[in-house]
């Protein structure tokens, strides 16, 4: 079997078998330990807090997002691109096609290397800014600079796989490996938050909501 | 009577390579998949695609790829498939839509032309590999190479 088939094939179900069922572990694991250790969440439980938060998070309704607000531009724009890039890339949609008969929307070609462009800009501010902003960097470890390499890491050689720099088969085929890497990664790190960021930001907002203290 | 069968032999020789000259004269040797009216705007360069190469050294049936479908079966004659044949081209059927029928009685196309393309060449060429034999591109950048020198 080729070095492609096999990144295509096992190694992909293996990665997404991991990232799925190491989510859905993840979510069981919130749920078994909360109800023991954290019973106030189920006692004040409040829909109407759970929603207001995510709300107040999801779009930068917040006072830290107007105090910071470039972290904050920078943070949305890496983030919505890092969603949208990769699942509509026309490239990809080629993918969905050819493995399930999905067809699925696309971005124009150059619309989609902007983005790519952006992603790796916007990674690379959220680096400096660990390095460079001693709040931030007191938080730091080694492991956060890594994952950004991690998540990083498929955008750079999905960049240089379309523009077709270097050896063109031996970036695609990194591409690829590191795309699953990062699959894998997530359930194990605190990538995971792209799904548990809903969990603490519902239970952050019920716990301030109920002392009538919004956090936002 | 042995100069007649001479004759007789070498007659047929003369007209049977020259009907397989004209036979051969008739592939298309290197094929643009360039069509201006489906491809309005292309967002990748256009594939060179080395027909020849399929069906002489690669020894592909025309038919395993050139096909007209009723009821789920290929009814597309070797006679008609030759250059300039009305359908011979893929994009006689698969246009941007998907749907459309070469004769009221076929079967509707199923893929847009793109979509025909990618599943004919990387269908095979994945499948081949599979089975460890020798088989072309499956991956973006080679059948639409940005510069030429990248095509290996």
């Amino acid at each position: 079997m080729s070095l492609y088939e096999l990144l295509r094939g096992p190694l992909l179900w293996l990665a997404f078998g991991v990232f799925i069922g190491g989510m859905v572990v993840r979510i069981i694991l919130f749920f078994t330990l909360s109800t023991k250790k954290d019973k106030p969440i189920y006692r004040f439980f409040s829909w109407k807090w759970l929603w207001l938060s995510i709300f107040h998070w999801i779009v930068p309704l917040n006072q830290t997002a107007k105090k910071n607000p470039i972290t904050t531009t920078v943070g949305f724009l890496f983030h919505i691109c890092l969603l949208v890039t990769p699942l509509f890339l026309l490239a990809h949609g080629v993918l969905w096609y050819e493995s399930w008969d999905i067809s699925w929307w696309s971005l124009p070609e150059s619309t989609a290397d902007y983005m790519t462009l952006i992603i790796i800009g916007c990674g690379i501010f959220l680096a400096l800014r660990r390095i460079f902003l001693p709040y931030v960097r007191v938080v730091t470890t080694a492991a956060d600079y890594l994952l950004l390499g991690v998540t990083l890491a498929p955008f750079v050689t999905g960049y240089l796989a379309y523009h077709q720099y270097f050896d063109y088969n031996t970036v695609l085929l990194l591409h690829m490996f590191f795309g699953e890497l990062m699959l894998v990664v997530i359930p194990f790190t605190k990538l995971s938050h792209f799904l548990m960021f809903f969990f603490s930001r519902a239970v952050t907002g019920m716990e301030f909501g109920r002392r009538r203290a919004p956090s936002w | 009577m042995r100069r007649g069968h001479f004759l007789v032999f070498m007659l047929i020789l003369i007209i049977g390579s020259l009907l397989l000259a004209v036979n051969l004269d008739a592939q298309p040797e290197d094929i643009v998949l360039n069509d201006q009216s489906v491809f309005t705007s292309r967002s990748r360069p256009a594939v060179e695609f080395p027909h020849q190469l399929h069906f002489d050294d690669a020894g592909i049936e025309c038919r395993e790829c050139h096909h007209r479908f009723k009821d789920g079966e290929n009814i597309v004659d070797e006679s008609e498939l030759y250059e300039g044949a009305e359908g011979v081209k893929c994009s006689s059927c698969h246009k941007n839509k998907t749907g459309f029928r070469f004769k009221p009685d076929l079967d509707p196309t199923k893929r847009t032309l793109r979509q025909a393309y990618h599943r004919m060449c990387i269908g095979c060429h994945r499948k081949l590999s599979r089975d460890n034999e020798k088989s072309g591109p499956v991956t973006c950048g080679v059948c639409h190479p940005k510069k030429k020198e990248t095509k290996a």
